[in-house]
């Protein structure tokens, strides 16, 4: 009988070595060790799902879902990837699936997010700076809930870039295959993006706006 | 001339590094004249900064433990039901 490791700190703890034993018994279909990979990653999971989501509800459906897909592949698992990064892929793809087959409210424009500029090219409107430097905001308890929210105020494409380039960090070209766009197309989607977050976080942090 | 606009065109590249030499050049004179775009340019930055390090939002024990069940519940229910084995 070979050792797996019991609590999520060991898992991390032995990480890839103990891998291949974990998933010798996943393949062999040892039920202790899938109720372990749900208990270890079970959490994180979650907390990745409701990212591209935004909702417990379908955050709880997409992980159910991912980690039944996970178990119906575990056969064709060569351990090339670590399982924990194995199961995340499967999670944000299943996301993914989920944001494309959602139909129930048209996708929100996002231009009235984005700086407006006037016929020669300059800026409409001022911008004030942020009241704080962002580390010290990252240290705030509800900046999280805060940037949480205006994550979610993105329309589903959106949201989905900046996941992917932003949070999860892969690389633009990565994202494009993900999403099946061109890699041009994500830049250019990952700009809006980004910039209609800022305005969202502007409404947050900005300092008063200095009358000119 | 630069004007804000192309400077916005640019700026999610400039910020992630991605854009050639000539181009941070002509950028950067820009932001060091406009205080508008340097708001922006900073603005933006930061936006990066917080999204990026936004990445562990806690999920209660409880609810956890609720997904192992209700997985695990599934998962029993999958490998009962009848399939060809090889």
């Amino acid at each position: 009988m070979l050792d797996i490791p019991r609590t999520a700190h060991d898992t991390l703890e032995t990480d890839r070595r103990d891998d291949a034993a974990w998933i010798r018994q996943l393949q062999a279909g040892d039920e202790q060790a899938f109720d372990l990979l749900v208990r270890t990653y079970g959490g994180r999971m979650l907390m990745v799902a409701r990212r591209y989501v935004g909702n417990d509800e379908d955050a709880r459906d997409v992980v159910q879902a991912a980690y039944l897909s996970a178990f119906r592949a575990l056969s064709q698992f060569e351990g090339t990837a670590q399982l924990s990064t194995w199961l995340h892929r499967i999670v944000v793809n299943t996301a993914l699936m989920k944001l494309r087959s959602r139909r129930r409210r048209p996708e929100e424009p996002i231009d009235d997010l984005l700086p407006a500029f006037q016929e020669d090219g300059h800026h409409v409107e001022q911008f004030a700076d942020w009241c704080a430097p962002a580390d010290q905001l990252i240290e705030r308890k509800e900046t999280r809930a805060t940037v949480r929210a205006c994550i979610e105020q993105l329309p589903n494409n959106y949201r989905a870039v900046v996941m992917l380039r932003d949070i999860e960090e892969l690389s633009t070209q990565e994202v494009a295959d993900m999403l099946s766009m061109t890699p041009t197309a994500v830049k250019v989607r990952l700009h809006r993006a980004r910039q209609a977050l800022s305005t969202l976080l502007r409404a947050h942090y900005a300092q008063p706006a200095i009358s000119t | 001339m630069f004007s804000c606009e192309d400077v916005r065109a640019a700026l999610s590249d400039y910020v992630d590094g991605d854009v050639s030499p000539d181009l941070r050049r002509e950028l950067e004179r820009h932001l060091s004249e406009c205080r508008t775009c340097q708001v922006l340019y900073d603005t933006t930055r930061k936006t990066l900064q917080i999204v990026t390090n936004v990445g562990s939002f806690e999920v209660p024990e409880a609810a956890s433990e609720r997904l192992v069940t209700r997985i695990m519940k599934r998962l029993t229910a999958t490998r009962h039901a009848p399939t060809p084995r090889s």
